[in-house]
């Protein structure tokens, strides 16, 4: 089979593929391809191709509802502070967790409205000696702002 | 009547009905970008109107180019789907939106899109 672009020979491999499905990637190993010698462009059977689609689409709606729950990391992470605040804030009632097994869970919505409400948590916080500076304070909210308009464009 | 030209869109559409499509790497990363599925870019193909043919030698090639709109009913078509044929496969080389590119009306008669 020859290249429609530059009329070069292709030949059958096995590949990796960065798979998008609009804004989400997803690099995809052990896909068979044609590869053209010459201008290095990849062509996929029809099967092949369905098959990327359905994994890189499944993959970007399942990112998308993930997170409904959280762990201490992915909390803190979210907070930008440490796992130690957080085991802090739970102790003082700061943060409503529930202890599932040994682990605790957080509600990703309650770990948002803590800090959308008018931020008098986070400021509460910073009082108690949780060490959020005003720096700190303004990364959470944008990074609060980034994830509601994601969640936004989501439902639309 | 049958245009001179349609052995060509028939002959694509013979080889999408036995699988004999091919998607090159920048169709399906157009395809992925715009949420475009590849039934539905084969259905374009199988059912969609034919709209342009490109004879070669094309700028960026030298096989014949089979342009097809999508295949609705209801509403405007939206994409457009570009064969090449390479004997004896059909590899689509790309897909995009209309309203991204230049040179397309639509004929509201006809229900077809004209390239100018």
């Amino acid at each position: 089979m020859k290249c429609v672009i530059c009329s070069n020979r292709m030949q059958e491999i096995n590949t990796s593929y960065n798979s998008r499905w609009g804004d989400y990637t997803l690099t995809i190993q052990g896909i068979k391809a044609y590869k053209c010698d010459e201008c290095d462009e990849l062509v996929f059977n029809s099967e092949v191709a369905k098959m990327i689609q359905s994994i890189t689409a499944g993959f970007s709606e399942k990112e998308g509802d993930k997170p409904d729950f959280l762990n201490v990391e992915e909390t803190a992470e979210l907070l930008r502070v440490s796992n130690q605040t957080i085991y802090n804030m739970i102790k003082d009632g700061r943060l409503v967790a529930t202890k599932v097994g040994r682990e605790w869970r957080f509600s990703k919505e309650k770990v948002i409205s803590l800090i959308d409400n008018g931020n008098e948590e986070i400021s509460l916080a910073a009082q108690k000696g949780t060490q959020l500076t005003q720096n700190e304070s303004e990364l959470i909210q944008k990074h609060v702002n980034r994830l509601k308009n994601k969640s936004e464009e989501k439902r639309k | 009547m049958k245009s001179k030209d349609s052995w060509v869109v028939d002959h694509v559409r013979k080889m999408a009905a036995r699988g004999k499509i091919l998607f090159r790497q920048h169709a399906l990363d157009r395809m992925g970008e715009r949420k475009i599925w590849r039934d539905d870019v084969l259905k374009a193909i199988e059912r969609g109107e034919n709209i342009h043919i490109q004879k070669p030698p094309t700028e960026t090639g030298k096989n014949i180019r089979v342009f097809f709109q999508e295949a609705t009913d209801e509403n405007i078509p939206s994409f457009c789907v570009i064969v090449a044929i390479e004997h004896p496969y059909a590899q689509i080389i790309t897909v995009y939106y209309f309203k991204e590119e230049k040179g397309w009306s639509y004929d509201e008669n006809l229900k077809i899109w004209r390239h100018f």
